[in-house]
């Protein structure tokens, strides 16, 4: 033992690793609205770079996906000019005008809808290192006006909200992340349920609804919104649709699988939903 | 200087790790460039500066995490002690030696990972992460350790060259 303690190294690293007991210790115990000197300075200084990655990233599959795609356009082109000769014969006005009407009444819904939301727009600068989580830090933060518990979504859908901000930069923990749940509503037969991140599922891009009971008959290809309840998002955000329906393992309710309406894969912009804290009720 | 440059590798990692290497997903696992570069590192310093620079590349990784700091700080740190430890009893500039250390030490860290920051708090499916995720991450790493560690002992040559001449002024 004696040996032990003469060696500065192992003493060391001893030292170290009690730090870093303690550290661990105080960080999931103590709650903060805002990230510490280092982290901010940090994520300051990294994330700017972390942006101009992050694009060239995009940019070069974007080229990828383009040079791919050439070869299946010329076919997929002559396909759709046909398509589209039988289709304009098949359109005729009362059903353009049908459409026309119902999409109006849609854009008005929805801008009725978001009108009462503040939105900021931000870029997606990193994602985390690892394969445990799903969570990307975004370029804006408290200069922005943004707070922890922000709402955060795209224009299809919800992504998730801020756990952790810094002046110029913000933590995003998304919807697929096992360590999130929103409270959640069946849009066609407002059964109430629960949509969760999944371990197993996250790395597909998919996550889990869970709580709903056996009578209820939702179907896959119901879509699922926010319903409000939680105190962290505000009601009517779309989250996604039912992919699949299974039982739960001890039988008393069953679980479904959801597509968010997002894709978690390829996230570059987003809003953030400034005035989060005013449109929950607790 | 020489601990300026692995500061430096170790960012350029980190950013890189964050931003383009979800571009180069295998079976929807992404390889960890941190890990390769500490355990291929810690190889060639021995286990004292491996602590040192699994330490600060844990620290990377922590202060990005959504939750919870230092799990990773003190498994990075031990992954490079062990690393170090290995390359004093096996000959140094063998890719063979870092291949198979890498898919050990990946998948021992990705297994103690798992356990520590999930199977403890009620995640189950001990084989399924083993099979979907530890293994196949484990071989991409190690796949991706050998330009990397011969990338590194060209610096490390490089830099040897350079402290031995300036020593002599």
């Amino acid at each position: 033992m004696a040996y032990f303690f003469r060696n500065k190294y192992i003493v060391g690293l001893i030292f170290v690793t009690i730090v870093i007991f303690v550290l661990m210790g105080v960080s999931t115990t103590v709650e903060r609205s805002k990230a510490n000197v280092v982290e901010d300075i940090v994520g300051n200084i990294l994330s700017p770079v972390q942006k101009i990655f992050y694009n060239i990233g995009e940019s070069i599959d974007g080229i990828i996906n383009f040079l791919g795609e050439i070869k299946t356009l010329k076919m997929q082109n002559e396909e759709l000019v046909k398509k589209i000769d039988m289709m304009e014969q098949e359109n005729r006005s009362i059903q353009e005008l049908k459409d026309e009407n119902r999409r109006l009444r849609e854009m008005l819904d929805l801008k009725q809808k978001t009108d009462k939301f503040e939105m900021v727009a931000a870029e997606v600068v990193s994602k985390d290192p690892g394969n445990w989580f799903n969570t990307f830090i975004i370029d804006k933060g408290t200069a922005h006006g943004l707070q922890k518990k922000c709402a955060v979504i795209t224009s299809k859908g919800l992504v998730g909200y801020i756990c952790d901000i810094g002046t110029n930069w913000a933590k995003v923990i998304s919807i697929i992340d096992a360590d999130s749940s929103v409270g959640s509503i069946v849009v066609r037969t407002r059964d109430i349920a629960v949509v969760k991140g999944d371990l197993t599922l996250q790395n597909q891009g998919l996550c889990k609804m869970t709580y709903i009971s056996k009578g209820e008959n939702v179907i896959s290809g119901d879509l699922v919104e926010t319903s409000g309840m939680g105190g962290i998002y505000p009601e009517g955000l779309l989250i996604g649709k039912i992919k699949e329906i299974k039982p739960e393992e001890h039988g008393i309710s069953k679980y479904a699988i959801i597509e968010p309406a997002v894709d978690f894969e390829r996230i570059n912009e987003v809003f953030v939903i400034k005035n989060t804290s005013n449109l929950v009720t607790e | 200087m020489r601990s300026f440059i692995t500061g430096i590798i170790l960012v350029f990692a980190f950013i890189l790790q964050t931003t383009l290497i979800q571009y180069i997903e295998l079976w929807n696992v992404k390889p960890n460039l941190i890990i390769v570069i500490i355990i291929s590192l810690a190889l060639i310093r021995g286990s004292v500066k491996g602590a040192v620079i699994g330490l600060c590349g844990g620290i990377l990784m922590d202060l990005f995490l959504a939750k919870g700091f230092g799990l990773n700080s003190l498994l990075c740190m031990y992954i490079g002690i062990i690393a170090g430890l290995i390359s004093t009893r096996f000959v140094k500039e063998s890719y063979f030696v870092a291949t198979l250390f890498t898919f050990l030490l990946s998948f021992v860290y990705e297994l103690s990972f798992f356990f520590l920051r999930f199977y403890i708090w009620g995640e189950t499916q001990f084989l399924f992460f083993i099979k979907n995720t530890i293994i196949p991450q484990s071989i991409y790493n190690c796949i991706l350790v050998i330009p990397i560690y011969h990338f590194i002992m060209k610096i490390n040559n490089w830099l040897e060259k350079r402290f031995k001449i300036s020593r002599k002024y």
